[in-house]
């Protein structure tokens, strides 16, 4: 993976405010017009929006709030954020002003992704799996960043990986000489996000480079490549990315554990399909 | 509320007439001063009497009033003291170095009789905001809770002092270091506060008394709500602060200067709750009763609150 492009890492580490979907916004907006809401009922929509999650967590490990790094878990920021915090920073939540319907699939695959990511931690009996199902969550938030940062470079590669048949990363590659996973990389230092959950973003298409948490990084990797084959979202195009062949190993598990899982996963995913374009 | 009568401003300038006349504007504005012409003559004034503020000259005869400054600042007790250093306008046209010149804030010469009254009337109401903070949560300290507290009594306001302080933190300092202690420290008043401003009121307060003690004021029908759900969101966070292997084993080890190893639990909050109910009359007692309740709930194995009985059987 190269690491080349000095320019576009300056934009994305000076990126202030990512917006979101015009749905969550509105969503939002009600929300916060309500006397009557609580932290808990916003925190259901946050924990869900991989942008309103990413602010969330850059916001308490920033050094202002004196634990940088530190804090891993949406529920975790929002207690240690409190109720005017999070409320002020849901004001100033900007709408992308050009929409994509692929934005939408987006969406749901960063949803559908953590949501496995979830159910396998959960599964496996992983010791946080909050964590877990975060790092799913974020895991392609580089896509968004690039979407925002370099707006048509991003029409660009979602053009190419259509017309060529490439992987959306090899498009990136090609057209900023890096992909959305070290884009991650750049904004998870930038943004003190903790170990355990950046490192499984940063290698979900490689996680033989995982050092310190192999075991979280194969189920995103796992659930991410999953979320593919039973077509629910997108993550650019509708190719299934490959999977890592040792995965199943680190995972210690075989072929009944991924039937397992999937069949889990439908139980659910009716509450997975709740973005839309609408306002 | 503290009257401008008792302020006592040290006037230091090259200049006689102007002295007297910065002098007489202060004072007819209720101010007491003093002055000196000289630094060396206000470094003595300075110790001798402590003002509560200085208005200091740049240019003296003798020493520069930034050494002035630098000398007085380094000084613990006078770290608080706010001095205004007065300057030409010819002064800021060269950058200077505010590092090395402690003051805090200036008067560009000539100024108007207005001005200077603003001006040090600012600093005085900017030091009563900052002076009593705690610099690692920024949260009041001992001066406010007592005076906050105090207050309180007076009116004879129904209200619940509780009184937090974390088990284990020493052991933890000892083990992670003192930098990840204020982490624990800061995150802890963060929970504090956070689930104190949610209830209803603007007659809640949170203070940090010093190290890991901590104080809130509540209304008494908000008090159970409020420690419960400071402790639960304590519980829930506390073991992301320590290392992995810690967080499973659910306990540190340390080893002390004689190569004894010791066990201690993941950290807990213990917190007592004593409502006033018109039995006290002064903060003392108050915290008396608070600490020995304390000491009860310590006692106690995880995160617990106690409330106070003995004030109602009375």
């Amino acid at each position: 993976m190269s690491q080349e492009n000095p320019a576009l890492k300056a934009k994305v580490e000076r990126i202030k405010n990512i917006p979101t979907l015009p749905g969550v916004v509105s969503k939002i907006n009600i929300m916060i017009q309500d006397p009557e809401v609580s932290t808990e009922k916003l925190g259901q929509v946050i924990s869900k929006d991989q942008v309103l999650s990413a602010r969330v967590l850059k916001l308490i490990n920033s050094s202002f709030y004196g634990f940088p790094g530190r804090i891993s878990s949406v529920t975790h920021a929002l207690v240690l954020l409190g109720f005017n915090v999070i409320k002020g920073m849901l004001i100033s939540t900007s709408v992308f002003d050009m929409m994509h319907r692929s934005m939408v699939g987006m969406w749901e695959h960063s949803l559908g992704c953590a949501t496995l990511a979830g159910i396998m931690g959960r599964k496996l009996d992983e010791p946080e799996s909050e964590e877990i199902f975060i790092a799913g969550l974020l895991h392609d938030i580089g896509k968004v960043i690039i979407r925002v940062t370099a707006p048509e470079e991003f029409e660009a590669i979602m053009k190419m990986t259509e017309e060529e048949g490439i992987y959306v990363r090899e498009a990136e590659e090609k057209i900023l000489g890096v992909d959305h996973t070290q884009v991650v990389d750049w904004v998870a230092k930038k943004w003190n996000l903790p170990e355990n959950i950046s490192e499984a973003m940063t290698c979900h298409h490689a996680p033989a480079r995982s050092k310190n948490f192999s075991r979280r990084t194969a189920i995103v990797h796992l659930a991410d490549v999953l979320i593919q084959t039973v077509d629910f979202g997108s993550g650019g195009n509708n190719f299934v990315p490959p999977l890592d062949p040792e995965t199943l190993n680190t995972l210690e598990v075989d072929i009944g554990f991924v039937e397992e899982v999937l069949l889990a996963l439908e139980e659910k995913m009716d509450s997975l399909t709740e973005f839309s374009m609408e306002d | 509320m503290e009257t401008l009568q008792n302020k006592r401003i040290l006037v230091v300038l090259r200049e006689p007439d102007r002295l007297e006349e910065i002098q007489t504007t202060l004072r007819d504005h209720g101010y007491r001063t003093y002055s000196a012409c000289e630094g060396g003559e206000a470094i003595e004034l300075i110790y001798a009497e402590p003002p509560d503020l200085i208005l200091i000259d740049r240019d003296l005869p003798d020493i520069h009033g930034d050494v002035v400054c630098r000398d007085i600042k380094r000084e613990n007790i006078f770290g608080h003291l706010p001095i205004l250093l007065i300057l030409p306008a010819s002064d800021l046209s060269k950058e200077i170095s505010w590092v090395s010149v402690p003051a805090d804030d200036y008067l560009m010469d000539p100024f108007t009789p207005n001005e200077l009254l603003s001006r040090v009337s600012l600093a005085f109401s900017r030091m009563s905001r900052t002076l009593d903070a705690n610099p690692l949560t920024r949260l009041p300290g001992n001066n406010t809770i007592i005076k906050e507290v105090q207050s309180r009594l007076d009116r004879e306001d129904q209200f619940v002092l509780a009184y937090a302080d974390l088990d284990y933190f020493k052991s933890f300092n000892d083990k992670y270091g003192f930098s990840r202690g204020d982490e624990v420290l800061r995150m802890t008043a963060r929970v504090i506060t956070n689930a104190v401003r949610q209830s209803e009121g603007s007659l809640s307060f949170v203070g940090h008394i010093g190290g890991d003690d901590f104080i809130f004021l509540l209304p008494p029908e908000e008090a159970d709500t409020v420690c419960t759900e400071v402790l639960k969101n304590f519980d829930l966070i506390i073991t992301t602060f320590y290392d992995e292997t810690d967080r499973m084993r659910r306990c540190i080890e340390t080893v002390d200067r004689r190569g004894d190893r010791s066990t201690f639990p993941i950290m807990s909050l213990s917190i007592a709750v004593v409502p006033n109910e018109k039995k006290f009359t002064h903060f003392g007692e108050m915290s008396a009763v608070a600490a020995e309740l304390k000491k009860y709930v310590k006692g106690m194995k995880g995160s617990n609150y106690c409330k106070d009985r003995r004030s109602k059987e009375k």
